[in-house]
């Protein structure tokens, strides 16, 4: 099965200037990873990590300055104008600003219709067909098509915007933190919603959260990040289960939970500057189970099976030894969740 | 910092001259020839033609403007063609009566508007408050030489205690001297207070709002270090930038005051070159006037960099 | 562990507060009734999603209400009640008894003032200390909130800083005058999850050393309940329910306590859609004046529109509710 979108080691970083000179902002250090269609895949880290600007790269909104984003087999950044435009059907947005994303003086009506009428698609009734049944299907009354943003909830505006996202049947869906601005409450429906509707639509979902439960729930593989790299990839129960990355044991660890009693220490030292990562692996200077080489080599891609590491630890142990050039052909999806 | 600096200077360049380049251009296409102007109506064409000739106005514009560069490059900004001066030597009497000027509206100006700025902002919606916002509100629509013909009714005509124009050089006395320069220093300070007071306000009230402000409350500290060494610190930089851009404008010399008061000013000096045509003077003028602004606008950069460390250093990556 | 609300040994006893707030022209109460106790080295949690009024709890125990709000009931610190004080006494007691800690602790600090000058000067207004003797007592509190000796922070400015380093600064600043109660409103959710966990153990640890009481105000249940003694849920304004942590999320007697735990994805959970909290939360102005929850709630009821108090169960457990759930309801 071919895969929908394949990321290959890509690689942006933003110059900073001010009074004192110019500051080198390393915000993606070379990631890679595929993605199939319907099937959703996490990409969960902390500050810094470079998820946000993964998205980015991939929905083009930024150049990389090295690798490949190639979307249904085509590299999206060397596209002609008019194939980038029809390109923006198959592949939405939705991100957690929604006070920034909507604008506020559009309607609902107006704001579902956009979409249509941006890609010259539809005639004007059948369009405003189209935007009663997108506010339907995110569950939004019709009597709500006249309403302007401020005169929703902060859950209702990220439905909008996710009624948005849908409106041209994407293939592919990037969703940056879509709810983590909102209450536990109202997050839980704006998942399940979202869920539904990738079942119901079969879309692919590259789910960016720094909230690891959430990513956990949503999605049938993730992608640990830190500091600009993927430490590890694997499907959900894997990393739960059997995290081969100290990172994400880590994570996992430091994640408060309402049933499970305090684990062991916390991670100690905090996440170096993007402008001057550590040599070696990024993650030494933190890391429980430091070892010597950690400090000098960048670790290589170890594969187990459909579980990938970045780690020098794990590469000592029996596996595949995979060359980071490589693609990952045989990093197969989990079908379902 | 000096790469800064340096990246400063020369984006100055573009900023110098292309409004020269404009402003040479379009003096030439203004009606009017200078020498005709000079030699009176009943001059004979020959006498005309002569002395367009002699003083290079017959070339092409882009020789006119070569020629002047290089006079530039010589440090010259050539004579004027109607006092018969070297521009230079008008300009270095103008400039310092302007200066004076300047300098005392801006004085007044940020005395007056950011007190006033800073009471309506402490006091936020009480009567004072709302009563400065009006009165600055009327302020603002007041056209300054309005306001100068105001003043020089009630204090001069009325009750003596300003002369009604004229200016009266240092050395004839400090207070004689502070006298001359009192009501149009007045007419132009009171109505820049306006805009001082305006964004003073405004500054406090955003920063009163700020989370770091209630951090300080909630850390016990008396308001009246709250208000003074937290907020007055910030908010100050905008009022700051306001006040030097006021300051810039008015080096380049309010024209209308200083010819209602008479004074030998630059803005008196450039109304006049206009009229008679005279190129090197206007020109000279406004190298001088545009320089001023840049500077100006780079010294308030510095300035904002000194006060604000986050500007000096660059932010922190996250 | 003692139980509420009257007790004399509490550190913090709030009784009865009511909150209303100015909006558009009229006066809308937005915290109705609130009663709770804190005690010397407790931690007591409140938690509850956005607009419960959490926060302005809060800031009225501290004394920094916004102008537009006002309130009723008692606030009493070690038996001294606090509402009644003039202006200046109470603005003494932010800092010097009760230290406060914000969400975001890069907006808590000023940006263009030295962490130096900040962190010393509540100690030279409130504890007169000069200039020196702040100096080496600020050395000794960074040492104590675990920022690394080398780092020179005093000549630093907060946007150097890192989110978790501003944080620990800022909790610095809050005990720097030796308070008796510490307030931490969201301390962790600007932070990164790694970091969460040192700064709340810190926390905690200042609890246990300092001896003081600690108010914990979260939206995140997962961390109420890892990091606190006794915690109480709000609703609308409301406590719906009360009680010592371990039980309130072992058995939860409150359907929205019942509901906020279903609704939060748990790590290893493996559920293909979460229990979400139908509806949304009133709105202000139109606050029902039976049950608050009755709307939302998937419980069956028949006296939702009279609004319950909020009534003792077993082992000293609170809960706002006609039918709480549970083998503990014993209404």
């Amino acid at each position: 099965m071919k895969q929908l979108l394949e990321v290959e080691d890509i690689r942006k970083a933003f110059v900073m200037r001010s009074f004192s000179g110019k500051k080198r902002v390393q915000a993606v250090r070379g990631v890679s990873f595929t993605l199939r269609q319907a099937e959703t895949l996490g990409l969960v880290g902390e500050s810094g990590c470079g998820k946000s600007t993964t998205g980015r790269l991939v929905l083009g909104l930024l150049r990389p300055d090295a690798g490949t984003v190639i979307f249904n087999g085509h590299n999206i950044h060397r596209l002609q104008p008019r194939q980038l435009r029809l390109l923006r059907r198959e592949i939405a947005m939705v991100s957690q600003d929604t006070t920034g994303s909507l604008n506020p003086r559009m309607t609902l009506q107006e704001l579902l219709e956009e979409p249509y009428r941006v890609q010259h698609l539809l005639e004007k009734d059948e369009r405003r067909q189209k935007a009663a049944d997108l506010a339907e299907e995110v569950g939004l009354g019709q009597s709500a098509l006249g309403k302007y943003p401020h005169e929703f909830s902060g859950g209702q505006r990220q439905r909008i915007a996710i009624a948005r996202a849908l409106a041209l049947k994407p293939k592919l869906i990037v969703a940056d933190e879509p709810a983590s601005a909102l209450d536990v409450s109202v997050q839980a429906q704006i998942l399940n919603l979202m869920r539904d509707l990738q079942q119901h639509n079969s879309m692919a979902y590259l789910f960016i959260s720094h909230d690891l439960p959430v990513v956990e729930f949503m999605s049938h593989r993730i992608a640990v990040m830190y500091l600009g790299e993927i430490v590890e990839i694997a499907s959900r129960d894997q990393i739960y289960s059997a995290p081969r990355h100290p990172y994400t044991r880590a994570l996992l660890d430091a994640i408060p939970q309402v049933s499970s009693g305090r684990k062991g220490t916390p991670l100690r030292g905090e996440i170096p500057s993007p402008t001057s990562p550590p040599q070696g692996c990024a993650f030494h200077t933190r890391c429980p189970q430091v070892m010597n080489i950690c400090r000098r080599e960048s670790p290589p891609l170890t594969v187990f099976g459909d579980h990938v590491v970045t780690c020098h630890l794990a590469s000592d142990s029996d596996s595949e030894y995979a060359d980071p050039t490589e693609t990952s052909d045989d990093i197969s999806g989990c079908g379902e969740a | 910092m000096l790469y800064y600096l340096g990246r400063r200077l020369v984006a100055l360049l573009p900023t110098i001259i292309v409004p020269m380049i404009l402003l040479f251009v379009l003096l030439r296409m203004a009606p009017g020839n200078p020498a005709y102007l000079m030699l009176g109506d009943e001059a004979p064409i020959e006498a005309v033609e002569a002395l367009t000739r002699q003083l290079g106005l017959d070339q092409p514009l882009p020789l006119q403007f070569v020629a002047w560069l290089r006079q530039l490059a010589t440090f010259s900004l050539g004579d004027s063609l109607f006092l018969h001066a070297p521009v230079t030597e008008v300009l270095a009497k103008r400039i310092p009566v302007t200066l004076e000027l300047s300098v005392m509206s801006l004085i007044i100006s940020g005395v007056v508007g950011a007190l006033a700025g800073a009471i309506a902002a402490v006091k936020h919606q009480s009567i004072a408050d709302r009563g400065l916002v009006l009165v600055f509100a009327i302020g603002r629509a007041v056209p300054n030489f309005w306001l100068a013909l105001l003043l020089v009714t009630i204090l001069a005509v009325q009750v003596r205690w300003f002369p009604v124009l004229g200016y009266t050089p240092h050395d004839e006395g400090f207070l004689p001297w502070l006298r001359s320069m009192a009501l149009p220093a007045l007419s132009l300070g009171l109505v820049q207070a306006a805009t001082i007071f305006r964004f003073t306000r405004a500054s406090l009230l955003d920063v009163m709002n700020e989370s770091y402000v209630q951090t300080a409350r909630a850390l016990g500290l008396p308001e009246r270090i709250v208000i003074f060494r937290y907020v007055f610190r910030m908010a100050a930089l905008p009022v700051l930038t306001v006040m030097g851009l006021t300051f810039a404008y008015a080096l380049g010399g309010t024209a209308v005051l200083e010819t209602m008061f008479s004074l030998p000013g630059l803005g008196q000096l450039l109304l006049a070159a206009a009229i008679r045509r005279d190129y090197p003077l206007i020109q000279g003028a406004i190298l001088y006037v545009a320089l001023t602004f840049v500077f100006v606008n780079l010294g308030i950069d510095l300035l904002y960099a000194a006060l604000d460390p986050r500007i000096r250093q660059g932010r922190a990556d996250q | 562990m003692t139980d509420f609300p009257e007790s004399s040994i509490a550190l913090l006893t709030v009784s009865g507060l009511s909150i209303d707030l100015r909006l558009a022209g009229r006066w809308v109460p937005v915290v109705t009734d609130v009663s709770f106790s804190v005690h010397r080295r407790e931690a007591f949690a409140l938690v509850g999603e956005s607009g419960c009024g959490k926060t302005l709890t809060a800031l009225a125990v501290i004394g920094l209400l916004p102008s537009v709000a006002r309130m009723r009931g008692s606030v009493k610190l070690d038996g001294r009640e606090l509402t009644t004080l003039q202006a200046r006494a109470r603005r003494k007691v932010a800092g010097r008894e009760i230290g406060f800690i914000f969400q975001e602790p890069q907006s808590a600090l000023h940006p263009v003032l030295t962490i130096g000058e900040q962190l010393t000067r509540p100690m030279r207004v409130h504890l007169g200390l000069s200039r020196q003797a702040a100096i080496k007592r600020a050395k000794d509190l960074l040492e104590q909130v675990q920022i690394p000796k080398g780092r020179r922070i005093f000549q630093e400015y907060p946007h150097h800083l890192s989110g978790g380093m501003s944080q620990r600064v800022v909790i610095a600043m809050a005990i720097s005058c030796n308070p008796r109660f510490l307030i931490a409103d969201e301390p962790t959710t600007a932070l990164d999850a790694t970091v969460q966990e040192q700064i709340l153990d810190l926390l905690l640890g200042l609890r246990r050393d300092l001896g003081i009481g600690l108010l914990l105000i979260s939206h995140n249940l997962g961390l109420v309940a890892q990091y606190s003694d006794r915690a109480a849920v709000m609703y609308a304004g409301e406590i719906v329910e009360a009680d010592q942590t371990r039980r309130l999320v072992s058995q939860p007697l409150h359907p929205y306590t019942i509901g906020l735990l279903r609704a939060v994805p748990h790590l290893g959970q493996k559920v293909e859609r979460l229990q979400a909290i139908p509806g949304y939360v009133p709105a202000v102005e139109e606050m029902p004046v039976g049950c608050r929850f009755a709307e939302r709630c998937t419980v069956m009821c028949e006296k939702a529109s009279n609004h319950p108090d909020l009534r003792p169960h077993a082992d000293g457990a609170r809960a706002r509710c006609w039918v709480p759930q549970g083998d503990r309801a014993t209404s």
